[in-house]
């Protein structure tokens, strides 16, 4: 009688084992379909994203859609959701995702997709978006990764590199994530001992930010005394560092980036960044996680990577002649085209 | 001073010394000539990196005028590298463009007989080149610090072999010889006293034997004459015989050595020498094991383990006294070693802090055991006119394996690693099993024999008596108090927080053995002859508390510690051998029912508590305020409860003091 049941529980401990593995298999075979929505074209972490799924053997078909640099294309994005229906939405930035997704608070969400989940890459400040309440547990649809390095962190970094006597620092005053950051800034000035020097850009009639008085503005800046120039995640000033950069370095003004492209094309002296390529890792790996149904979307949380890279530009290095310290060289990536 | 015994171990220990300084000659010489070619390996790697870093920096096109930062940075370097004294770069020209100087070179000259090892920077076309300066005094002073444990080593082996020497001693051939020799040489002196028998098989023993028979003849003569003088009421004669007896001893019986008692003393010595092995680092083990149990600091969270040790130890010792008794002495050593393998081996192998004190209690049960059999097995074989000197070798075993543990686990620890270490005390307590035995007598279970016991009824009457309640309370306790929290908890901690290799460490808990070891004998007899027993406990308290407040001086933390402990051993030493016999002699304030041996057994069991209090007081205050702070308020309730003891003691006057009659 014993051996009997025995038998019977092995029995069934095999049968349990194995069925699971059967149904895993069948949905394994058929590829998850990715809905992806770009804000500049295809990027780095688009690559990182892409790797990531490839090398875990994620099989993705992608719907590419690219929102180039504007909101307008968005509404005709959901409707094309709303009829594909796909496994999941990716989306590029802040502007794109609250497009897709929508505010957290919002009472009306007919316009946004509601059910079906979305991982989010670069965007800076989730909460300050109002794409949701608490990082740590979503609780919607969205998930997803930010890129934005701790603003002391960065001044650490900066501090290191050359001591920060008296900060400047170039924004859009309407952009409430620059704001909030400013905000930081003024806080930490006290307990890093600095001073900070404000200027924003000019506004036209409607209220956008314009590149108008660029130059003029950097000059403002070094003269009233300061020794950096913080390029901060400023949208506007995202598209506009071929004016800042040379303004900083005819001014003999050291600059310091807080996005990629700030130091990779925009000729920032030095900057402290999320590659690009691992954050689409990072967003791949929670696409993974909604995709097998390992974990349910609202319960993983929004995250930054864990370290980030110091990249250094010695051609603008010499041109300032203010070399960085020799250790630095040891951890820092070092352009030199 | 010619017996045979000293000149047998006189030569036995001059055979193994000299082999361990043949060796230690060796180990340091090939130590030395290994060294040299390390160094020089090693300052050509740091060459090499920064080297490297600079080649870099002028790869990426920065000017060599426009090296941010490497002065700090070699700065940095040559802190970091204690075996170097310069490190310079040298531009095209010669001139030391960057560099960093100990200062004991002066600005990056090869004086002094220094190496220099060059590492050449690629990228500066050969003309720039790296160079780094080696410190001879370092190599100089790795030697040193190397001869250092090696006398360390000569010195715990050449006392550990005497000890082990013991094991043939009082047995068998050389207990005859040295019966022989004993009766010789009294007989010489005119010290006829009768002496205990020896073995009887060997031509030794059979001259022996004939010695004891014309000895015997006589004092049967002496016996006759001195009946017929009684009978025939001869005062005269009477008297003669008396002088006679004072100077020849006629009459009387020598008293024996405990011979008998010697045989726990090997396997007694190596397993507390494996408890003692555990001193320097324990604290330290335990830390790096503790995981924080909120609500209590860290500090306490280490005493937890040492606590339970020194608890069950206390627990357990009167209980153990009896089982002892039951099961056998020699199977009471035997079990205990055996608890003390399994403790040792679970203490190098677990991972909490729960499954650490587990280990510890159970080692705890082991010691307890090996202490009580051991303490046992003395009593037993010992008549009272013995029992004070077996007791002696009892606790000069003890003693012993105090001086000797520290230093070597110290050692161990800083070479094999802790729980290697752990691993070692476990082979120490299987080899006291062993010794155990082969030296004790097979146990043969008593069924009537007194030991040690406690009657718990007559503590209450004990304690109430104020004048012991002030003995065993101010006097006995805080001594305990104060050794264990400072040499088992505080200094270890600190030592390590100072930086200190184990090794220094372990030499440093020797500095209290070592003051024990000299001065209590000295101190002992003081007392006794000067009947200021008291006196001397409270003058012993008062100096070792007080001794804590060397630490308010400025000077190096490490020479500030052993001056402590030399304060510390001072006043135990001068308190300790008085208080045991002031014990005795309060204790008969007490009504007569309540046995010595009760008072005895009591009068350890506070001091076991207070062993056991010392880690928890010392936790307790360690984490709230610092090490100095926390040494400095014990010491001063050590001093203050001295003072209190001396001043219930002197007021309160007992029923009539007996002259001292020896502890």
């Amino acid at each position: 009688m014993r051996r009997r049941t025995f038998l019977g529980y092995a029995a069934g401990g095999v049968a349990g084992a194995v069925l699971p593995e059967q149904t895993r298999a069948q949905n394994a075979d058929r590829p998850f379909t990715i809905y992806r929505v770009t804000y500049r074209g295809r990027t780095e972490v688009e690559e990182g994203f892409d790797d990531y799924l490839a090398s875990n053997g994620v099989a993705v078909n992608f719907i590419e859609r690219d929102a180039d640099r504007g909101i307008s294309r968005l509404p005709g994005f959901i409707e094309e959701i709303r009829d594909l229906k796909p496994d999941l939405i990716y989306t590029w930035g802040t502007p794109v995702t609250l497009g897709i997704a929508g505010r957290y608070d919002d009472a009306d969400k007919q316009n946004f997709i509601t059910d079906i989940p979305i991982v989010f890459a670069l965007v800076a400040s989730p909460s300050t978006a109002g794409l949701v309440a608490d990082w740590a547990k979503p609780d919607r649809n969205l998930t997803g990764t930010v890129h934005v390095v701790p603003t002391e962190t960065q001044l650490r970094a900066m501090h290191s590199y050359r001591p920060i006597e008296r900060l400047g620092v170039l924004y859009t005053a309407t952009e409430q994530n620059s704001v909030s950051i400013v905000q930081e800034l003024q806080d930490l000035r006290e307990s890093m001992g600095f001073s900070l020097v404000e200027r924003q850009f000019r506004m036209d009639d409607q209220g956008r930010p314009t590149a108008d008085g660029i130059p003029e503005l950097v000059a403002e800046i070094r003269n009233d005394g300061a020794n950096w120039l913080y390029l901060l995640p400023d949208t506007f000033l995202g598209t506009q560092y071929d004016l800042v950069s040379p303004a900083a370095l005819a001014n003999k003004l050291p600059t310091f980036g807080a996005a990629e492209l700030a130091i990779r094309e925009g000729g920032a002296l030095v900057a402290l960044i999320s590659r690009y390529y691992s954050v689409g890792q990072l967003a791949a790996s929670k696409a993974m996680k909604v995709l097998r149904k390992e974990v349910p979307i609202g319960e993983i949380p929004i995250e930054t990577l864990k370290r980030f890279s110091l990249i250094i530009n010695m051609p603008v290095a010499k041109q300032l002649d203010l070399y960085p310290p020799i250790e630095m060289l040891n951890y820092a990536e070092v352009l030199t085209g | 001073m010619n017996s045979l015994r000293v000149r047998l171990s006189a030569s036995v220990l001059l055979v193994v010394v000299a082999a361990l300084f043949f060796l230690s000659f060796q180990t340091a010489h090939r130590a030395q000539s290994m060294l040299e070619p390390e160094l020089e390996r090693k300052a050509a790697s740091v060459a090499g990196s920064v080297a490297s870093l600079v080649d870099k920096a002028l790869g990426l096109g920065i000017p060599l005028d426009r090296l941010v930062g490497l002065d700090t940075h070699l700065e940095a370097v040559l802190e970091s590298n204690p075996d170097l004294s310069f490190i310079a770069l040298r531009g095209p020209d010669g001139a030391t463009t960057y560099g960093a100087s100990t200062g004991i070179d002066g600005q990056g000259t090869a004086a002094s007989g220094g190496k220099v090892v060059n590492a050449p920077i690629e990228a500066g076309d050969g003309t720039v080149v790296l160079e780094v300066g080696l410190n001879p005094a370092y190599a100089r002073q790795v030697v040193s610090t190397l001869w250092i444990d090696l006398a360390i080593v000569i010195f715990v082996t050449a006392v550990v072999t005497l000890e082990l020497i013991y094991v043939g001693f009082g047995v068998g051939l050389y207990g005859a010889i040295e019966g022989v020799e004993s009766r010789l040489r009294t007989i010489r002196k005119g010290d006829l006293r009768l002496h205990p028998p020896v073995d009887a098989e060997s031509e030794f023993g059979r001259f022996a034997r004939v010695l004891d028979q014309r000895l015997d003849g006589l004092h049967s003569a002496y016996a006759a004459l001195r009946q017929r003088a009684v009978d025939g009421h001869n005062q005269i004669t009477q008297q003669a015989l008396d002088l006679m007896r004072n100077r020849f001893g006629l009459g009387e019986g020598m008293i024996a050595p405990p011979l008998q008692a010697l045989a726990m003393r090997a396997p007694l010595f190596v397993f507390m020498l494996a408890e003692e092995l555990t001193r320097p680092f324990l604290p330290v083990y335990i830390r790096s094991l503790a995981t924080p149990i909120p609500g209590l600091s860290p500090e306490f969270v280490i005493s937890l383990p040492m606590i339970t040790f020194l608890a069950v130890v206390a627990l357990s010792q009167p209980l153990l006294g009896n089982a002892t008794e039951w099961i056998g002495r020699r199977r009471g050593l035997m079990i205990g070693s055996a608890l003390g393998i399994l403790g040792y081996c679970a203490s190098a192998l677990v991972e909490g802090l729960l499954a650490l004190s587990l280990a510890r209690a159970v080692t705890a049960v082991g010691f307890a055991l090996v202490f009580t059999s051991a303490q046992g097995h003395v009593i037993d074989s010992t008549d009272l006119r013995q029992r004070s000197s077996g007791m002696a070798i009892f606790i000069s075993a003890i003693l012993v394996a105090g001086l000797c543990g520290p230093p070597i686990g110290g050692i161990l620890a800083d070479r094999i690693g802790i729980p290697a270490t752990f691993i070692v005390a476990g082979l120490f307590s299987a080899i006291s099993l062993g010794l155990a035995y082969v030296c004790m007598p097979a146990s043969t279970k008593r069924s009537s024999a007194r030991g040690p016991a406690i009657r718990w009824k007559d503590f209450g009457t004990i304690v109430s008596s104020p004048r012991l309640a002030a003995l065993f309370f101010f006097a006995a306790m805080p001594a305990k108090i104060t050794l264990v929290a400072f040499c088992f908890f505080l200094v270890p901690l600190q030592m390590g927080a100072l930086g200190a290799t184990q090794s220094m460490t372990g030499r440093m808990l020797m500095i209290y053995p070592i003051a024990m070891v000299l001065l209590v004998p000295v101190f002992a007899s003081i007392a006794d002859r000067s009947n200021m027993r008291v006196q001397f406990v409270a003058l012993g308290g008062i100096v070792a508390g007080l001794s804590s407040f060397v630490l308010l001086a400025h000077g190096d933390a490490v020479l500030m510690i052993a001056l402590m402990l030399v304060g510390l051993g001072l006043g135990q030493a001068i308190s300790i051998a008085p208080l045991s016999g002031l014990v005795g002699e309060v204790a008969r304030d007490l009504p007569a029912e309540i046995g010595e041996s009760s008072v005895y057994g009591i009068f350890r069991l506070v001091e076991r508590t207070g062993n056991a209090l010392g880690p928890l007081v010392s936790g307790l205050l360690l984490g709230l305020y610092g090490f100095e702070t926390t040494v400095m308020i014990i010491g001063a309730g050590m001093a203050v409860c001295a003072l209190c003891f001396f001043i219930i003691v002197g007021m309160v006057r007992g029923t009539g003091e007996l002259p001292a009659a020896g502890s």
